[in-house]
């Protein structure tokens, strides 16, 4: 086994004048959960389909478990779309047997059965997919993607429209088949979702990759600069604090905004010297700010009209 | 070969194992032959009643012998397991009964008129006449008469003027009546009724017969002068096998219109049951994102590869089936010997290359556009291509070598059936047509499919605005995703 399951060297792929991804590195340890975030439009979805070798790219190198030639999908590589992707006619059943034979996987039966039971879903093996729910469908969905057993896994919001159950139940799937050694990219514009998730995160913006790194590294390389205490009854803030920029009060915190260069420790020490506080917690920036600080605000503004106006093919 | 297999498996139950196929197979003849069976269909069900007509006599001589006529006609009527139909039996073939005005019956062919009585098209009802005199007949008692009518207690009345058995003066120059006296039929549907017609018919009959013995010709000599010599349809004589040279079996006048029109419908409606689908199928696949799953698992070529193999293996099905069941019905009716075994092959190969072209060209408009209601535009010239032999195909019966016929047996897409047509007449169609026909129609298939092939790889990952057919063409030349697969 390759160490590194998905290899993108100096890929770049244009779509007539558009530039969809430009120059990318990109290296996916295998057996990892790997993050791809980014709004609609940034080149995530172009990613994804020169993985699955959809399309080709321009310039550069994709190399798959391996595999750098290959001219068609993988038998090994599982993928779920954002949205639908099954049959609606078609019984539960016959669906997952039709995706796993599509991959070389004939005598699928006992797999379809497990994940039907391992999903709560044996009863619906006979129904046919329009009579099912949304958050039914994605299990289906899901099972579809994971039928053949593949080496490379890929979801693209796996978890949009189910409950909280069965966003733990499709959790503790995902996490068992990375256990199994499969690797698993995870495409999401949640950043909460990521940083529960995945292991390492790589974030594009305009075909330009802007981070990749584990969740830690990339906290680290954006340091905490926002503090959250709580104080004791009957205790006030001084006016003036030195180091701390502003200050806001949500409910029964106030989250201080630090300046460059002052030290959290410092503040800590200088508080409890003058009040009695309940609690103090350094908050590390959520990926979802780390995002905004890299690609600018105007990349959260685009996320939204370009949900409304998808274009093909980026 | 696996995955194209696996493709073509599910394609092929896509399409056979519903109910909307299954229903399909069982209306699609019902619809196509509907538009002939059904007014026949009506009129069997209608109750035949008395019709009383009113007739004025202004001669004097004719209402007594038209009454003979008519009660004749009525006892005819009665008796309607009597396969000799009668003289009086008339009525016209295109007046009133809804029939195409394309079916080429000819009222006085005794083979015509039994096709005509068996598709239910003869009028049914008695006619019951009743003398008015015609003392003081004038525009009160036409009055009169006419809210008999709307009050249905009457259905027509016949105004026949006193003149008509007269001589008319004639024009010296051109020896012909400068007045015909006219006989009035008047009624609430007096264009179309075959009542009119009959008593026409009848009347003129009536009329000839008076003035001839009038000019002292004997009864008896005019039906002498009247018999027919009736020009009889033969085949082509050849020599069998017995080497005695003998005339084709004499063909029959219906299955020389209804085979090769049958044949010609049979082959439309394949097509048409085999492409639609396709269309939808792809539409679907697009719109629910199966296509990227799909594609995900196989390439685009694999993908349309096992697309059309399970399609072509549909349309066999619904061949098969229809097949098979117009065996059993001819076997049934005695028909073997009409069977046309000898353009089977043709008929089979034409029908999966025109499969090919056609389901091929609705699975790229399936992937161009986004909705149904969209693909509309773009079907609409396939369609009229698709159906250009059937608007031709009476004009190509009667004249199966013809110019037109022959152009276009020589334009691909109308090739399958303009072909199909023409070897089902039975006519000599020269060799060179048959084979140039059928290299042009190998040749753009293949071109066909391969651009429907490109543009199907483009629109299936396309999303948003629906491209313009020249978009679309343009794909051919370029692919706007580059994608080299």
């Amino acid at each position: 086994m390759t160490e590194f399951a998905v290899e993108l060297s100096n890929v770049t792929k244009t779509f007539g004048t558009n530039t969809a991804v430009r120059d990318l590195d990109l290296a996916i340890p295998t057996g990892s959960i790997y993050g791809f975030i980014g709004p609609n439009g940034s080149g995530k979805t172009t990613t994804i389909r020169m993985i699955l070798r959809i399309f080709f790219p321009d310039r550069g190198r994709v190399t798959i478990l391996g595999e750098s030639e290959g001219k068609c999908a993988d038998d090994r590589v599982g993928y779920l779309p954002e949205e639908r992707g099954l049959y609606r006619r078609m019984k539960v059943r016959n669906l997952l047997q039709y995706y796993a034979r599509l991959k070389g996987f004939r005598d699928c039966n006992g797999e379809i059965d497990f994940w039907l039971n391992r999903l709560g879903a044996a009863d619906w093996a006979n129904r046919k997919i329009e009579t099912l729910s949304k958050g039914m469908t994605q299990k289906v969905q899901f099972i579809a993607a994971v039928i053949a057993r593949p080496q490379l896994l890929i979801l693209d919001e796996p978890f949009s429209g189910l409950d909280p159950i069965n966003l733990e139940l499709l959790r503790e799937a995902i996490l068992e088949i990375r256990s199994r050694g499969t690797t698993i990219i995870f495409s999401t514009h949640e950043m909460d979702v990521a940083e529960r998730m995945c292991e390492r995160v790589f974030m594009i913006h305009n075909g330009n990759k802007v981070l990749d790194g584990t969740v830690r590294e990339i906290q680290k390389r954006c340091p905490a600069d926002e503090v959250r205490i709580r104080l004791s009854e009957g205790q006030r803030l001084p006016d003036r604090i030195p180091g701390v920029l502003s200050r806001e009060e949500r409910g029964a915190y106030v989250h201080l905004k630090l300046q460059d260069g002052s030290e959290a420790n410092a503040l800590l020490k200088r508080l409890a010297n003058e009040i009695q506080l309940e609690h103090f917690e350094l908050l590390r920036p959520s990926l979802h700010n780390i995002f905004i600080r890299m690609a600018g605000p105007e990349a959260v503004a685009s996320e939204l009209t370009e949900l409304s106006s998808s274009s093909a093919s980026h | 070969m696996q995955k194209i297999l696996t493709i073509a498996r599910r394609e092929y139950q896509a399409m056979v194992a519903t109910k909307a196929f299954v229903i399909g197979i069982a209306l699609m003849p019902v619809m196509m032959l509907g538009g002939m069976w059904i007014p026949g269909l009506l009129k069997g069900m209608e109750r035949a009643e008395d019709r009383i007509i009113a007739i004025v006599d202004g001669s004097g001589q004719l209402f007594e012998s038209l009454q003979m006529v008519a009660n004749q006609r009525n006892q005819k009527l009665k008796t309607v397991t009597d396969e000799s139909t009668s003289e009086e039996s008339a009525g016209g073939a295109n007046a009133g009964d809804g029939s195409p005005k394309s079916l080429p019956f000819d009222n006085n062919k005794e083979e015509d008129r039994q096709a005509r009585k068996a598709m239910g098209l003869e009028e049914i009802h008695r006619y019951v006449l009743e003398s008015i005199p015609v003392d003081k007949f004038g525009d009160e008692q036409r009055l009169a008469l006419s809210d008999r009518i709307r009050s249905g207690d009457l259905y027509a009345f016949v105004e026949i003027p006193a003149d008509v058995l007269m001589p008319q003066p004639l024009d010296p120059l051109t020896a012909t009546s400068l007045q015909l006296p006219e006989i009035k039929y008047v009624a609430q549907d007096a264009a179309l009724a075959d009542a009119r017609q009959w008593v026409d018919k009848e009347l003129n009959k009536l009329i000839r017969a008076n003035r001839l013995s009038a000019a002292g010709v004997a009864p008896t000599v005019l039906l002498e002068l009247e018999r027919k010599a009736p020009v009889v349809g033969s085949g082509l004589y050849s020599r069998d096998e017995a080497s005695n040279i003998r005339s084709e079996v004499n063909p029959n006048k219906l299955a020389s219109i209804f085979l090769p029109m049958g044949l010609m419908m049979l082959m439309f409606m394949i097509i048409m049951m085999s492409a639609q689908p396709m269309l939808e199928s792809v539409l679907e696949e697009k719109t629910l994102r199966i296509s990227e799953v799909l594609l995900g698992s196989a390439n685009a070529q694999q993908l349309m590869t096992g697309k059309l193999l399970g399609n072509v293996a549909g349309s066999l099905t619904v061949f098969a089936l229809y097949a098979s069941g117009s065996l059993v019905a001819a076997y049934w009716q005695g028909y073997m010997d009409s069977i046309p075994f000898h353009i089977l092959p043709w008929f089979i190969i034409y029908l999966l290359l025109a499969v090919l072209l056609f389901s091929s060209i609705f699975m790229a408009i399936g992937a161009s556009v986004s909705q149904l209601r969209e693909a509309q535009g773009l079907l609409l010239p396939v369609w009229m291509v698709m159906l250009l032999p059937m608007f031709v195909w009476f004009n190509v019966l009667r004249e199966p070598n013809s110019l037109l016929a022959t152009v276009l047996s020589l334009f691909p897409p109308s090739t399958p059936l303009m072909m199909t047509l023409r070897l089902a007449t039975g006519a000599t169609i020269p060799a060179w047509q048959i084979v140039l026909s059928f290299v042009l129609l190998i040749f753009s298939t293949v071109i066909g499919v391969n651009a429907a092939a490109k543009i199907y790889r483009i629109g299936i990952l396309w999303q948003g605005k629906t491209p313009r057919l020249s978009e679309m063409l343009m794909w051919l030349i370029r692919n706007p995703t580059t994608s080299r697969n």
